[in-house]
């Protein structure tokens, strides 16, 4: 995250982004990776190495919602244009782990800190594998996912190996036509 | 000042959306200091030489974190104060990342749990277990 872009005469922009239905969705894209976060990049790659798979360099261009929700090309920051996303673009909820698949979309979800507002999605990736019961380890840790770790790179890691909350995951998937 | 703490660090380059900053940097004993112990003008008074030190060194991840730990401890305050001190930040503040999310999240808390407007009230956004995912989250307000 840029604390404040003309600081480093970074570059910002958003692009045109709309849900199947055409409503629009508020996003940011930034071009300059702070100079401050490298710094702690390098500390993630040896603290993280071991357990997770670097897909990417570090990106600011999108965050985790722009990889899962826009094609990598922006970022969304607010869990409202998320489920606006969801729901205009029809999804449908897998309600178990055991029906998720390759290629579902994954949120990491935890409770919004004014009650009665919908969930906060801190996280969002997609699912790049999941267990079969013939599986020694037949449990929902064992599903693999694809994510990006805010500013930082796009990584490939088991389920809750990730710096975001795991109050509730919740699996989602386009399954069917869907009419406007 | 200058706040250390890599947790802060971590939530900074981890964040996606501004209510994980919001929660992460709230949960921080440095943080809650912060808003326990200053006026909602002093406050701001704070910010602005933080963001000074910000500007001088750029490059410096922690001088970043500081100032987003003063903004969330503005947040924090009781709601007058919380007012004054968003109120006093300058106009080109504006620019901060997330600056409005976090003043909306802090007026939206308060506005749900009208406790939260005496200043004898302290904020605590300990996580609490979820009984009923459908009606959301409680953050808990104890009187100090």
């Amino acid at each position: 995250m840029s604390l404040l872009h003309s600081a480093y005469g970074a570059r910002r922009s958003s692009i045109q982004l709309v849900t199947c239905r055409g409503t629009s969705i508020e996003n940011s894209q930034l071009f300059d990776i702070p100079p401050n976060e490298r710094a702690q990049f390098s500390r993630y790659e040896v603290e993280y190495k071991s357990f997770v798979t670097f897909r990417t360099d570090p990106i600011c261009t999108y965050n985790c919602h722009g990889m899962t929700f826009a094609s990598r090309r922006t970022g969304i920051d607010d869990s409202k244009e998320l489920w606006k996303i969801l729901e205009e673009d029809g999804y449908e909820e897998v309600t178990t782990w055991k029906a998720a698949l390759p290629g579902d979309v994954i949120l990491y979800c935890s409770r919004p800190l004014v009650t009665g507002m919908p969930l906060e999605i801190e996280h969002s990736g997609i699912v790049m594998s999941v267990p079969s019961p013939y599986d020694k380890l037949y449990q929902e840790e064992a599903i693999k996912v694809c994510s990006k770790w805010g500013s930082y790179s796009e990584v490939l890691h088991a389920l809750r190996y990730c710096p975001y909350e795991v109050e509730k995951i919740m699996y989602y998937r386009i399954k069917k036509q869907t009419y406007f | 000042m200058l706040i250390k703490s890599e947790q802060l660090r971590d939530a900074f380059v981890f964040a996606n959306i501004p209510s994980y900053l919001f929660r992460h940097y709230s949960k921080h004993p440095e943080v809650l200091r912060l808003a326990q112990k200053h006026t909602g003008v002093e406050l701001a008074r704070l910010m602005q030489q933080q963001f000074k030190a910000f500007q001088a060194a750029p490059d410096d991840l922690d001088q970043a974190v500081t100032v987003y730990a003063v903004l969330v401890a503005g947040g924090l305050m009781s709601g007058r104060e919380s007012e004054a001190f968003f109120k006093a930040l300058p106009a080109e503040f504006r620019d901060i990342k997330w600056l409005d999310e976090l003043q909306a999240l802090s007026r939206q808390i308060r506005q749900a749990h009208p406790a939260a407007n005496s200043q004898e009230v302290h904020i605590s956004a300990e996580p609490l277990p979820i009984a009923n995912e459908a009606a959301g989250a409680q953050i808990a307000f104890s009187k100090v």
